[in-house]
């Protein structure tokens, strides 16, 4: 018999399963709007029966035999402190909501075992701290064991902030925020005041688009104080400061309706803002006198600005996880579960992969070869395999690719991508016209190898997750113009060695074109989460301007 | 190092409970029902984190709501000494 732990991310939003084995190996971790292709997968459950089911059989799990303890991503439901206590910026009717989905997560986690025979009576679960479970999923992939770990997000257990102290892989908190006042809730404020909708995650677009606009210094003071921070921790300021601050920023505000351009110097504002508060944060951390930064919390996102962190407050090395939102959880609670078990073992210590998801159903890709009627299909194996597709990509098609397992985290990190030649200026609104039907203004990343970062970029370092934007060098800028952003700068993904596929491919692209980068976007269309059955990459091919699919070493494509 | 006080808490109570409600600390009794001084969930909320970063101890959020009086709010801060 083994025992397998499962955690589940219980936030009502974005639920994640992951599974521990025995050993503290990670054997599995993917969101749940993968699955159920439903974006942010708001209300569904972590556990949701087919998932898990899948999942379980992508690990060895043998239902006759092994063990599997359930374990949530918070300790408490919310509905336990008043409403506007946690949700002060957000409309009453989004917190309720958001308690709601929450609080029917952790009642019902862990009920799906009874649907799978692994169970007779309801399990016993653990639940773990909301925070806690991020600092630990994010610090088990962290190329370091001592540091410190930051958590911000919309709200944890009291507040929405805590610093936890790595110690040889193990976390002591030195402090948590309580209260309302969060980095979390004032960015989806301030995406609501840009004419986004944060409830559909749409915090990228104020980022994106604040590289199209000024920031207004005297807005960016206004904004700035709608926090204040006390001892490093977020905390909101009297209601008149609030007040003067909405109405301060209401007549640079957009309706939905509006040309996007209009929120340019807004969103600008809002993320200088955004920055000057985290930076007072991380101003308090370094007097704690540690070189390593893990950076977690569904702020880590903010890739803008984790990029300006490194060689400032003290930071040699800064860390953001593959998932540093609240599908990152799920993580967290299965690795907190086992160490609870294993309290004397080394923890947190083995850098993880982000290659964690479900696999491509090989019978099903022999049925699309099989029956698709597309005009091309080839076996890209091997290195001659890699020298056609760079062939094909420089020649301008565009190609989308399922190979392995599926990332973890909200980037797709070359498993589940779509890949592009950076060098043709129009391939960025190509792309989007043909492929992914975004807005022009986004940006797409690069995917550089992690030795060759300091050619093409300022303040290079690595960024394996795309979770730092680092402004490219200015003379190179022309050389990739459907990577290069607004204000020049590119969220980047650098592969080494431990992606030896990619890493290749790089390699076949500079013999072939002297350039050894490649646009790597997301596979999805807008709207929809990244394709996760292979006859959901061939809708794509089959609805889009996509020119081929590979399918793990297949490429199908469409005639010429 | 040896635990603070029963009156040490309660001491540290009275103040910030003043503080927050702008009642004078020789007004506060032990025995007097906080939401009487006008003590709201907000304050109630960031007096239990000064109580974890003075007393370097972990209390649950809902500490300041399940116990309605100065004194029986200090008990159990005390009782979270030894655990």
């Amino acid at each position: 018999m083994s025992r397998f732990y499962l955690g589940l991310s219980t936030s009502g939003h974005d639920p994640a399963l992951a599974i521990v084995d025995e050993r503290g190996g990670v054997r599995f971790a993917e969101a749940t709007e993968r699955f159920i292709q439903d974006k942010r997968a708001w209300g569904a459950a972590p556990d949701l029966v087919g998932h898990l089911e899948s999942a379980l059989n992508a690990t060895g799990f043998d239902a006759a035999a092994d063990q599997l303890i359930v374990s949530t991503s918070w300790a408490r439901v919310k509905a336990d402190l008043p409403v506007s206590l946690s949700n002060a910026m957000l409309p009453a009717s989004g917190g309720l909501w958001l308690q709601g989905l929450q609080a029917h997560a952790q009642a019902s986690a862990g009920d799906s075992l009874l649907r799978l025979g692994l169970a007779q009576t309801a399990p016993e679960v653990r639940h773990f701290d909301h925070h806690l479970s991020h600092a630990a999923a994010a610090c088990s992939s962290a190329p370091f064991v001592d540091g410190l770990c930051l958590v911000i997000d919309g709200e944890g257990e009291v507040g929405a902030a805590s610093l936890f102290r790595l110690r040889q892989g193990r976390l002591k908190r030195l402090w948590r925020s309580w209260g309302p006042g969060s980095l979390g809730t004032y960015y989806a404020w301030l995406t609501g005041l840009c004419g986004f909708d944060w409830r559909a995650g749409e915090e990228w677009k104020v980022m994106g688009l604040a590289a199209f606009g000024t920031p207004d210094e005297g807005l960016v003071d206004a904004l700035a104080s709608m926090l204040d921070i006390v001892d490093g921790r977020p905390r909101l300021p009297e209601q008149a400061v609030i007040d003067a601050v909405v109405a301060r920023a209401k007549p640079h505000a957009r309706s939905p309706g509006d040309p996007i351009e209009r929120a340019a110097n807004l969103a600008a504002s809002g993320q200088a803002a955004y920055a000057r508060l985290v930076d007072r944060m991380l101003e308090s951390c370094a007097s704690l006198g540690e070189g390593n930064l893990v950076l977690s919390g569904g702020c880590a996102l903010n890739s803008s600005y984790n990029g300006t962190i490194k060689g400032r407050f003290g930071f040699d090395q800064v860390h953001v996880p593959s998932a540093p939102a609240d599908d990152g959880n799920a993580l967290g609670a299965a690795l907190l579960s086992w160490m609870q078990d294993h309290p004397d073992q080394p923890a947190l210590s083995a850098a993880a992969s982000p290659f964690l998801g479900s696999r491509a159903d090989a019978r099903v890709i022999e049925n699309a070869v099989a029956n698709c009627g597309h005009a091309r299909i080839s076996d890209v194996a091997g290195k001659a395999g890699l020298a056609t597709i760079a062939e094909r990509l420089a020649a301008g098609r565009i190609i989308g690719v399922m190979r392995g397992a599926a990332e973890f985290g909200p980037r797709a990190l070359g498993h589940r991508s779509i890949l592009a030649d950076p060098r043709p200026g129009d391939m960025k609104d190509r792309l989007n016209q043909r492929v992914k039907g975004r807005e022009p203004y986004r940006p797409f990343a690069p995917v550089v190898p992690a030795d060759r970062v300091g050619d093409w970029f300022e303040r290079a370092q690595p960024s394996p997750y795309m979770s730092f934007t680092l402004p490219w060098k200015s003379g190179v800028r022309d050389l990739v113009p459907a990577v290069v952003h607004a204000d020049g700068t590119g969220r980047l993904q650098t592969v080494d060695g431990t992606n030896p596929w990619m890493s290749s491919l790089l390699a076949a692209f500079e013999a072939q074109t002297g350039v050894p980068i490649v646009l790597n976007t997301s596979f999805n269309v807008m709207g929809k989460p990244i394709v996760h059955s292979v006859q959901d990459a061939m809708a794509v091919l089959a609805t889009t301007g996509l020119d081929g699919v590979l399918l793990e070493d297949v490429l199908i494509e469409k005639g010429t | 190092m040896t635990n603070p006080t029963l009156a040490d808490v309660t001491a540290f109570l009275r103040e910030h409970v003043s503080n927050r409600t702008k009642v004078p600390q020789e007004q506060i009794l032990g025995s007097t029902v906080l939401v009487d001084f006008g003590l709201e969930s907000i304050d109630a909320v960031l007096i239990s984190g000064h109580i974890e970063d003075e007393f370097q101890i972990e209390v649950e959020p809902s500490l300041m709501f399940e116990f309605q009086t100065l004194d029986e709010v200090a008990a159990a801060v005390v009782a979270l000494f030894d655990k």
